[in-house]
């Protein structure tokens, strides 16, 4: 796994939740807990509204992979490596 | 031996898109595999088959833990004519009020943690296979 590809693929996916977090008012952590403990059923029967919250969820659990990847790498080189080693890559 | 579909973008798309030379009851494919990212994309679009009958497709890939995060699938009967120039995309055709077909059953990733049936089957799917297979499997039975 390259630390950089990591990097980009998580501001991406950030990107995508902020979308979401503005159209529906709640942070994406918190609509993840309220949809894993089944608050959110009666949105399944909502044609308009299903769909998003799959893709919603979907994201947000890639997202939360990706964090515990990124900090499984960060806790194995230290930080200033991790650096140079992307500068050496941005300056090739 | 082709690779593992979820083990990398590349590989799912020639997973998708060899679809129809492995199944020949499939008549014709839509889906399409857009990348988000180099751990992460989604599938969407149809799958015809005989009779009219068509899959729509929508999934959620994460390439990091390979699987598939999210899903909607569902089976119907179209009564519109789909293979004419101005017919309905899978952005039309799918929405589940469309009103222009018969369902006959979905199944989608939608978290349902007091239904165990609903619970226990997404845990099975959503770990082992990718479900475009299982049900083009179904159909193909």
């Amino acid at each position: 796994m390259r630390m950089k590809e990591l990097i980009e693929d998580m501001g991406r996916l950030e990107m995508e939740l902020h979308k979401f977090e503005t159209r529906f008012g709640v942070k994406s952590a918190d609509f993840y807990e309220a949809m894993t403990r089944g608050e959110l059923e009666e949105f399944d029967a909502l044609d308009e509204y299903r769909i998003e919250f799959i893709e919603w969820l979907a994201l947000y659990k890639t997202w939360l992979s990706l964090n515990v990847k990124y900090h499984q790498l960060v806790a194995r080189e230290p930080v200033a490596l991790q650096i140079k080693v992307n500068l050496e890559l941005s300056y090739a | 031996m082709p690779d593992e579909p979820l083990s990398s973008p590349r590989a799912y798309g020639l997973y998708v898109y060899g679809l129809s030379e492995r199944h020949p009851s499939i008549q014709r494919s839509t889906l399409v595999y857009i990348p988000s990212g180099a751990l992460f994309g989604r599938v969407e679009g149809m799958v015809f088959f005989e009779g009219q009958v068509v899959l729509c497709v929508q999934e959620y890939l994460n390439f990091e833990l390979g699987v598939i995060e999210g899903y909607g699938y569902e089976v119907s009967h179209t009564q519109v004519p789909l293979d004419v120039p101005d017919a309905p995309g899978a952005g039309e055709y799918c929405h589940a009020s469309y009103p222009h077909k018969e369902k006959f059953y979905w199944y989608d990733s939608f978290p349902h943690p007091s239904d165990l049936a609903l619970a226990s089957t997404d845990l099975i799917i959503n770990t082992f296979l990718p479900i475009s297979s299982v049900t083009a499997s179904l159909l193909l039975a």
